[in-house]
C-alpha cells in the first residue's frame, strides 16, 4: 500500500466516524442493547393512573397509543385494561420540582419476582412512564410540545434511543407530533 | 492509699487496652472491609437542551453561588394510586447571590434528581449529586411546594467551580459502571460535549 492510498484511508476513517455522530439511527442502532421482545410489545398490559388526565394530558396518552398501534408494520399493541398492581406499562403525571417534562424508567422482574431498576444488560419486563406538568408550564409548552414528550417517552417504553435528526426521539422543546418515517421504519424492522 | 493506686493503674491499663481494641477494630475497618458500591440505574429524560449559559440564565429565578452542607434526605411527589416520585432534598448554604432574592448565608433546599435507594443509585440523564468538597454555581427556580428549590435543565443548571476546565470530570457512564468508578463525575449522561460547553462559560463569568 502507497503512502497516498493510506492517507485517503485514513481521511475516509475521519469522515466516517463523523459522519455517524449525525446519521439517522437505523434497525438495531436505533435501539437500546437491552429491548423489550416482540412478544412483551403485542399485547402491553397498560395501567393509566387518574393524575394523567388530572393534569390534562390524558389526549396526549391516548394519542401516544394509537400512533404506535397504528404503524402497520409492527405489531404493537396497549391493553388499557390492566390494574394498578399489575401491569407492564404505567403512565403517571404530576408537578414534580425537577426539570424535566417526561421520564421513561425501566424495571426488571429478580429471582424474588421483585421488580428492580433496569441497569446494565438486564432484561426489560416493566417500564414507567412520569410526565410532569410543572415543567411543561414553566416552559411554556404548548399542546404540541406536551404530545411530543408524551409520544417520545413511549418510544423509549418501546426500546428507542435517542436520535439528533427526523425521529420523534430528538430531545427536546419540539413541535413533531408523530412516530417519523424513520421512527415507523425502525419500529417495523424490529417487531 | 496502697490499694487505690493499684485499682487506678488497673483502671489505667484497661483504659489504654479499650482504646486499643477500638483503634485496632476501626484500622481493620479501614483496611479489610469494601466502601460499598451502588449499581446504576440511569433514567431517559425529555427537557429541554440548552444552546448556551444565556438561556439557562434566563429561565433561572436565582441564581448562586453554594456549597452542600451534607444534609440530604428524599423528597417524594405523590402521583397517586401508589406512584412515587422520588429525588433528593439536599441542603446548601449560599455563598454569594448573583440573581434573585436570596441571601448570602441562607440555607436553602433544592432537588436534585437522583437518589440512593439500597444498592441503587437512581439517576436521571447521568446527574451526580453534589458532594461537600464542591463549590457550586447553582441556577434555581421555584417549585410548587415552596419548601425546595428546582435546579434548571437537571446537570446544565449545577456547576461545581472548585475545579478548572482541565480538572472538569465529565464522561458518559457505560453499562458495566458502578457507582465508585463514576462518583468522582461531575455528570455522565448522554450529552457531555454540551454539559462542557456550557460548563466553559459558567467559570469565565461566574468566577
Ligand atoms: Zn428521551
Amino acid at each position: 500500500m502507497n503512502k497516498k492510498s493510506v492517507f485517503t484511508l485514513v481521511l475516509l476513517g475521519a469522515f466516517t466516524l463523523s459522519n455517524v455522530a449525525y446519521a439517522e439511527l437505523r434497525r438495531g442502532d436505533a435501539f437500546f442493547d437491552t429491548t423489550p421482545t416482540a412478544n412483551y410489545v403485542k399485547d402491553i398490559d397498560t395501567y393509566i393512573n387518574a393524575s394523567v388526565a388530572d393534569e390534562n394530558l390524558l389526549g396526549a396518552v391516548t394519542e401516544a397509543i394509537s400512533d404506535y398501534e397504528g404503524i402497520s408494520g409492527a405489531n404493537i399493541n396497549y391493553d388499557t385494561n390492566a390494574s394498578a398492581s399489575s401491569y407492564d406499562l404505567r403512565v403517571a403525571a404530576g408537578q414534580l420540582g425537577l426539570d424535566y417534562a417526561g421520564e421513561t424508567r425501566v424495571y426488571y422482574l429478580d429471582d424474588d419476582d421483585t421488580y428492580q431498576r433496569h441497569y446494565g444488560t438486564e432484561a426489560w419486563d416493566r417500564v414507567k412512564i412520569y410526565l410532569n406538568r410543572e415543567y411543561m408550564d414553566y416552559y411554556n409548552y404548548s399542546s404540541a410540545n406536551r404530545r411530543k414528550t408524551t409520544i417520545h417517552e413511549f418510544g423509549h417504553g418501546l426500546g428507542l434511543v435517542h436520535q439528533t435528526s427526523n425521529s420523534i426521539m430528538q430531545q427536546g422543546k419540539l413541535s413533531l407530533t408523530d412516530p417519523t418515517q424513520l421512527d415507523r421504519d425502525n419500529l417495523s424492522w424490529k417487531y | 492509699m496502697e490499694v487505690g493506686g493499684v485499682m487506678k493503674k488497673s483502671i489505667t491499663v484497661s483504659i489504654a487496652a479499650i482504646a486499643l481494641l477500638i483503634g485496632g477494630a476501626f484500622s481493620y475497618q479501614q483496611l479489610n472491609v469494601p466502601q460499598k458500591d451502588y449499581r446504576v440505574a440511569i433514567s431517559q429524560a425529555d427537557f429541554i437542551q440548552f444552546e448556551n449559559i444565556e438561556e439557562v440564565e434566563k429561565y433561572s429565578g436565582y441564581i448562586v453561588q453554594a456549597e452542600f452542607t451534607g444534609k440530604r434526605s428524599l423528597k417524594e411527589w405523590n402521583l397517586g394510586e401508589g406512584e412515587v416520585k422520588t429525588a433528593s432534598k439536599s441542603e446548601v448554604k449560599i455563598q454569594k447571590v448573583y440573581k434573585g432574592s436570596l441571601e448570602e448565608g441562607d440555607k436553602i433546599s433544592v432537588y436534585e434528581p437522583a437518589y440512593f435507594d439500597g444498592d441503587v443509585f437512581d439517576t436521571i440523564e447521568g446527574y451526580n449529586l453534589m458532594n461537600e468538597e464542591g463549590t457550586y454555581v447553582l441556577f434555581l427556580r421555584d417549585t410548587g411546594d415552596k419548601e425546595g428549590y428546582a435546579i434548571i435543565g437537571m446537570y446544565q443548571g449545577k456547576y461545581d467551580i472548585s475545579a478548572g476546565m482541565q480538572n472538569t470530570k465529565a464522561k458518559q457512564a457505560q453499562p458495566d459502571d458502578t457507582y465508585r468508578s463514576l462518583e468522582e463525575r461531575e455528570y455522565f449522561g448522554e450529552n457531555v460535549e454540551q454539559f462542557k460547553k456550557l460548563k466553559k462559560e459558567v467559570l469565565e463569568k461566574y468566577n
